[in-house]
């Protein structure tokens, strides 16, 4: 990022106010901007120094090319301008992510027709991936990394073009708004259980999952289906994906519990709850989460599983979301 | 931080950057070493293997030992001219392609380049090579355009060229309003550099061998209209430029720097015989060509003891002035004593049968224009001979070529004339320039070449002033009714060695006809063009715009500025709004909008339906009204009707959820 300086937080204030976080914005006067680039700074002392030979020598024809190329320039900057106005730019539905782990972000793009070219989208200072538009939508991806958990605060995207000349560049500072969940960095430990009794039990995690021997049959795969539980071998018959089913689906059941890690600052709790809850979906178990204001019942499958990350993620989080 | 790395040059680009960049130095060729070409085509190999990957980017050591390498050529071989200089400037180009690497590479490579192709203006201006210079404009702003599309993606140079089009034919307007208004100042600093190209025309020092030698040359000399379209006599057409008034026995020159005054400005009506107007080429000397007696109003111009116009610069640009030919002045002043001596003088010495034979005639004439008109007589009688190719006379000139030849041309007559007549004392001199030209019917105008170029006569008489006389006109008549052609009709001499000029085809008619038709292009375009300086910008904003200070055209400026933005700012509107969805869309937005504020989202992909419902549970108190508006929605969008059915629903449709929004917009106020 740039160097912090003195107004750095007064631009940032002013921009939030102008370009606020937002789902969808048709890019307008309002939020593109325009400046000549450093090549166009040589363009005009370009100019500047054919004018001087022009006048010197009383030449009519240099007089005519240079008074063209500054028309050029000044044609140019319009048509920067609108290389970039009237894109409609649309934040995607991003899949929810773990905190440091890399997320896809898709952006689409609507421009009308051919009126779009050699548009840069990017962060701020990081190498921009550049497209054409053709008249259609266009989806880009932009990869990101969350620092955070809570909704993603993904920073300002940098929507940039110099076509067609490069003498001016037009761009745009989204705040783009992916409804995207970042989880918390999880953190692989050995459980620690808390049965209702309040005694606390320490147990390693067992790989051997009492149900897994009580097979009961086969079935289709249903999405939450854990790894342990599809029947490898049907697949490699090329009989597509099975599950094994068992009579009694999970014998270990288990609350996690917040009160168990109790010294623990908050965050060190999110991350090693975040890690029990991966581990315990990858073998089957049934599990529940008991954090202070809020008590997940046991349960199992991929629906649970998210719902039990996106309550660590959203934990002692005011309005579900992080402004900076 | 992190450095961020430059933007690489677009791949697609490089070979049309190596392209443009040699049409470009193409059109130097003549102007430039031709070495420079040869370090064009090298640089433009290794860039392009380096482009396929068969070779890297030269080494920094490579690099600078070519830098020094052409440094050190252009320096040895520089001689502070605007060639040199040019040399520079392109090779300075040319060796930026060795490193071009990055896309502000390129832009300084095609920065480079438009300036150059500003620079040809400076050697060539003819229409073709305006023409010339469009297309390298247009195919450096089409390579400055395709470097800029997205890396990977399908090109169309083709479609880029055309964008390029476009972009040229926008910017003509403001191009048209500044070139027209924009003030013509005068040149900012004294001293350019010039072309040290030699200019064909006149000098000030003739010697015979001077005149043979333009006379071999078409080139353009000057161009003149005259204001009431009339061709004068050709008699009449005598376009000095110059008094050689000292004789040193082998050739003539100007010995005086002659005293420059102002020109007269304010004549009266009845003193002008005609006006006309010239164009002339660059001479690199401060004279200009006028009929006598001249007077000219231009500015800058002025008008020595001689009668002959100067300017204060040399001119190394084509020049646009306005002459007057005033009637013959009815008193004159007797000539100075300095002027006495200076248009009396002759080496004494030399040619003693020339002065045998003026003191002889003088004899036997009661006065000096009786004198005179034996003496033209003479070359008459005698049957001189005209001739381009004269024999090479001996030590005493003009006796040799009296007595003995007997044959040359306009010098050699003029130059023998002008000694017989100072060597019996009356004031004689020898005047240079042009004479005759040919006469564009169609376009009303007079075109003068160099092999135009004539020397003749002018003597003193106290009564009368200076009369001219022209020795040739007694000895080839054709010379002077005709032109050179005639003249030399009968030995082939005429732009002998050149052949392919349209001259000397001028027997053939539709050879004849493209060369008439050219010259008068090219006139035009001289006319226009070339010639649009601070005079001729001046009347043209005084009497087509109207103008009366030269500020209201900066003003006209000004407004054009405005104005352009004003359209520009206009069309993108226009264009934006197209995209602005429809009432009925507008509406619908405003409500969802009203209802994010309240709590209630849209989620992507939810049908009017869906929304209505979950906006009915959220607000039960307007439980009706949202299932009536949403049932009204779903009748508009999926019961097909005739179009004014659908129209007048919209509206309906419009006001109901129109006035739902307002009952929203209350409830959150409560």
């Amino acid at each position: 990022m740039k160097k912090k300086n003195f107004w750095q937080p007064y631009y940032q204030r002013w921009l939030n106010r102008r370009l606020p976080q937002t789902k969808k914005i048709q890019l307008s006067h309002r939020s593109v901007f325009i400046v000549p680039t450093a090549a166009g700074g040589l363009y005009f002392l370009l100019l500047v120094l054919m004018l001087t030979t022009a006048i010197n020598y009383q030449n009519n024809l240099l007089f005519g090319l240079t008074f063209w190329l500054f028309s050029l320039a000044l044609v140019a900057m319009i048509l920067t301008f609108r290389n970039l106005a009237g894109i409609t730019v649309i934040a995607g539905k991003a899949q929810p992510s773990f905190v440091a782990e890399k997320t896809v972000l898709p952006i689409v793009f609507e421009t009308a027709a051919n009126r779009h070219q050699g548009i840069n989208l990017g962060f701020a200072n990081e190498p921009a991936l550049a497209f054409d538009g053709h008249g259609d939508a266009i989806q880009q991806f932009q990869y990101y990394m969350a620092d955070k958990r809570g909704y993603l605060n993904v920073p300002r995207l940098r929507v940039e073009t110099r076509f067609p000349l490069g003498l001016f560049t037009a761009w745009s500072w989204l705040k783009l708004d992916f409804e995207a969940l970042a989880y918390p960095l999880p953190e692989f430990t050995p459980f620690v259980f808390s049965e209702g009794e309040g005694e606390e039990e320490t147990e390693h995690a067992q790989l051997s999952v009492a149900g897994d021997q009580d097979f009961y049959g086969l079935r289709a795969y249903q999405p939450g289906d854990s790894m342990r539980q599809i029947a490898w071998k049907q697949l490699a018959k090329g009989r597509g994906l099975v599950s094994k089913e068992f009579e009694q689906p999970q014998a270990n059941s288990r609350m996690f519990s917040w009160e168990s890690l109790a010294p623990l600052p908050q965050e060190v709790r999110l991350s090693r709850l975040c890690g029990w809850i991966i581990q315990a979906h990858e073998q089957g178990w049934q599990y529940g989460l008991d954090l202070p204001q809020q008590t997940i019942p046991l349960d199992f499958g991929e629906q649970h599983k998210q719902r039990c990350l996106t309550a660590l993620a959203l934990y002692n989080i005011a309005g579900g979301s992080n402004e900076n | 931080m992190k450095i961020k790395e430059p933007l690489a040059i677009a791949r697609h680009s490089v070979p049309w950057l190596l392209a443009s960049q040699t049409y470009v130095l193409l059109q130097l060729i003549g102007h430039i070493p031709y070495w420079i070409y040869a370090l064009l085509i090298l640089a433009i190999a290794w860039r392009g293997l380096t482009h396929v990957g068969r070779i890297s980017y030269p080494s920094k050591l490579v690099k600078t030992a070519v830098v020094l390498a052409t440094s050190a050529a252009i320096i040895l071989t520089s001689k502070f001219d605007l060639e040199s200089a040019t040399a520079f400037l392109v090779a300075a180009g040319i060796l930026k392609l060795l490193e071009m690497r990055y896309l502000k590479d390129a832009y300084v490579v095609i920065f480079l380049n438009l300036f150059i192709q500003g620079i040809v203006f400076l050697f060539e201006q003819s229409i073709l090579h305006f023409l010339f210079a469009v297309i390298g404009v247009w195919l450096l702003l089409s390579t400055l355009v395709y470097s800029h599309y997205a890396s990977g993606q399908k090109k169309r140079f083709k479609k880029t060229a055309k964008m390029a089009a476009q972009l040229m034919l926008l910017s003509l307007p403001m191009m048209l309003v500044l070139y027209f208004l924009f003030p013509r100042i005068g040149p900012l600093w004294g001293l350019t550099l010039k072309s040290s190209q030699a200019l064909t025309g006149l000098s000030d020092q003739m010697s015979p061998a001077d005149i043979a030698e333009l006379s071999q040359s078409a080139e353009l000399a000057f161009r003149v209209t005259f204001d009431n379209n009339q061709l004068p006599e050709r008699q009449d057409l005598y376009w000095r430029a110059l008094v050689l008034e000292h004789y040193n026995g082998r050739q003539w020159s100007v010995q005086q720097p002659s005293h420059v005054k102002r020109s007269l400005s304010n004549l009266n009506p009845e003193d002008i015989e005609r006006s006309y107007e010239i164009i002339q080429e660059a001479t690199g000397q401060n004279w200009l060509f006028s009929l006598a007696p001249a007077a000219s109003a231009e500015q800058g111009v002025g008008i020595n003891e001689q009668g002959l116009l100067r300017t204060a610069r040399p001119i190394f640009q084509r020049k646009r002035y306005n002459v007057i030919q005033t009637k013959a002045a009815k008193t004159v002043a007797p000539l100075t004593a300095v002027e006495q001596r200076m248009y009396l003088q002759f080496p004494k010495d030399r040619n003693p049968q020339a002065q045998a034979l003026a003191y002889q005639l003088q004899q036997e004439s009661n006065s000096d224009l009786e004198l005179l008109d034996k003496l033209m007589h003479y070359f008459y009688q005698q049957e001189f001979h005209y001739t381009l190719k004269p024999q090479i006379l001996g030590r005493e000139e003009i006796d040799d070529f009296l007595f003995n030849t007997k044959a040359g041309f306009c010098a050699h007559y003029a130059g023998a004339l002008t000694f017989m007549a100072r060597s019996v004392g009356i004031p004689a001199r020898v005047v240079a320039g042009y004479q005759g030209g040919e006469w564009h019917q169609a376009d009303q105008y007079l075109t003068l070449r160099q092999y135009d170029a004539h020397a003749w006569v002018e003597i003193w008489q106290a009564d009368a002033g200076w009369l001219r006389y022209d020795p040739t006109a007694m000895v080839a008549a054709d010379r002077i009714d005709f032109g050179l052609e005639q003249a030399l009709a009968h030995e082939d001499s005429f732009m002998q060695g050149q052949m392919f000029s349209m001259q000397k085809y001028k027997s053939i008619a539709w050879i004849n006809q493209l060369r008439i038709t050219l010259d008068s292009i090219n006139y035009q375009w001289q006319r226009w063009v070339l010639s649009y300086d601070n005079q001729r910008q001046k009347g043209f904003l005084e009497k087509i715009l109207g103008f009366k200070h030269w500020q209201q055209s900066l003003y006209v400026i000004a407004a054009s500025f405005i104005a352009f933005f004003l359209i520009a700012s206009f069309l993108l509107w226009w264009k934006l709004r197209a995209d602005k969805p429809s009432p009925f869309m507008q509406s619908w937005l405003q409500l969802q909008n009203t209802a994010r504020r309240l709590g209630v989202e849209a989620i992507t992909g939810e049908t009017a339906g869906q929304y209505c419902t979950r906006l009915a549970q959220a607000f039960p108190i307007h439980g009706d009204v949202i299932s009536n508006t949403a049932s009204q929605i779903n009748y508009l969008l999926y019961q097909p009707q005739n179009p004014a059915a659908t129209k007048a629903n919209e509206e309906a449709v419009i006001q109901s959820i129109k006035e739902l929004t307002k009952r929203l917009s209350k409830t959150s106020r409560r």
